[in-house]
C-alpha cells in the first residue's frame, strides 16, 4: 500500500461499508478513473478487508467482516497491552507515594 | 454480514483505571512514556529501542530512540489539552502521510483514581496487509515492521 493511495481505499472502504458494488459504481462517486479504483480493489482484497462475488455478468465487491476483524483485534491487543502497562507502572507510583505517605506520619504522631 | 462489518470497522476504544490523580496520570503518560511504554514488543526497533519521548505541545514529535542514536517518527500532537485531553497523528512503521489518529483522554474517577480512554481511528489500513498474523506473532508491531520492509 502506498501513502498517495490511502485515501482513496479510505473512501472505497467506506462506501463498500455503506452497499456492496460494483467497479463502475465505486468509480462515479470517485475523483479517479475506473482502472484505479479496480487497483485499489485489488489491494483492499489481498489486504482482504474487501471481498467480491460474482453476480450474473457483473463483480460486486463487498467489505470483509473477517478481515476487517483481524486488524481491529490486532490493534484492540496492542492498545490493551500498552494500556496494561501504563496502569502497572502507575498503580506502582501510586503504591510507593501512599507508602511514603504512612512512613512519614509516625515520625509525627511519634513526637506528639 | 454488513452491519457487522460496519461496527467492525469502527473506532477502537481501549480503557484503563489507574490510581494516580489526573494531573499525575497526565504527567506520567506523556512526560515520562519511557518509563511505561512496553517498547521491547511495541517498538519499531524493538530491544533496540531505548527510549520513547513525547514533546509537549500541539506540533510536538512521539517517537522511540536506540542507544546509538537511531529514531523512528511514530506521531505528532494534534491536540494538547493537559491533564484533559491529547491527541496525536499514529503511523508507527509508516510514512506520515499515512498517519492514522489517536486520542487519549483522563478522566476524574472515585477515590483519587483516573480513567484513561484511548480512541484510535483509521486503523483499518494500518496492519492488514500483513499474513504473518495469523501464525501467531504475540504482539502486533512486527507486522508493521514487516510491512515496512516490504515498502522499502
Amino acid at each position: 500500500m502506498d501513502a498517495v493511495g490511502d485515501g482513496t481505499r479510505r473512501a472505497i472502504l467506506e462506501r463498500l461499508l455503506e452497499q456492496p458494488s460494483a467497479v463502475g459504481e465505486l468509480a462515479a462517486g470517485l475523483p479517479v478513473s475506473r482502472p484505479a479504483v479496480s487497483q485499489h480493489l485489488r489491494i483492499l482484497k489481498d489486504a482482504r478487508l474487501v471481498t467480491d462475488r460474482r453476480v450474473g455478468t457483473r463483480r460486486i465487491y463487498m467489505a470483509n467482516p473477517d478481515g476487517i476483524r483481524d486488524v481491529r483485534e490486532y490493534w484492540e491487543r496492542f492498545w490493551s497491552q500498552a494500556l496494561a502497562s501504563f496502569r502497572a507502572i502507575a498503580d506502582m507510583e501510586a503504591e510507593e507515594g501512599a507508602s511514603s505517605d504512612r512512613t512519614e506520619s509516625p515520625d509525627v504522631d511519634g513526637g506528639a | 454480514m454488513l452491519m457487522e462489518a460496519r461496527e467492525l470497522a469502527r473506532e477502537v476504544r481501549c480503557s484503563v483505571t489507574v490510581k494516580l490523580p489526573r494531573d499525575e496520570a497526565f504527567r506520567l503518560f506523556t512526560e515520562r512514556i519511557g518509563s511505561w511504554w512496553p517498547m521491547a514488543t511495541h517498538s519499531v526497533y524493538e530491544a533496540e529501542a531505548t527510549d520513547v519521548i513525547l514533546e509537549p505541545g500541539v506540533g510536538g514529535r512521539l517517537y522511540e530512540s536506540t542507544a546509538d542514536g537511531r529514531r523512528a517518527d511514530w506521531g505528532t500532537v494534534t491536540l494538547w489539552q493537559p491533564v484533559e485531553r491529547l491527541a496525536m497523528t499514529w503511523h508507527p512503521g509508516y510514512e506520515p502521510e499515512r498517519a492514522t489518529q489517536v486520542e487519549v483522554r483522563f478522566s476524574e474517577a472515585p477515590d483519587g483514581c483516573t480513567v484513561v480512554d484511548l480512541l484510535h481511528t483509521g486503523w483499518e489500513l494500518h496492519g492488514a496487509e500483513t499474513e504473518e498474523k495469523a501464525s501467531g506473532y504475540q504482539t502486533g508491531w512486527p507486522i508493521v515492521l514487516e510491512h515496512l520492509v516490504k515498502a522499502a
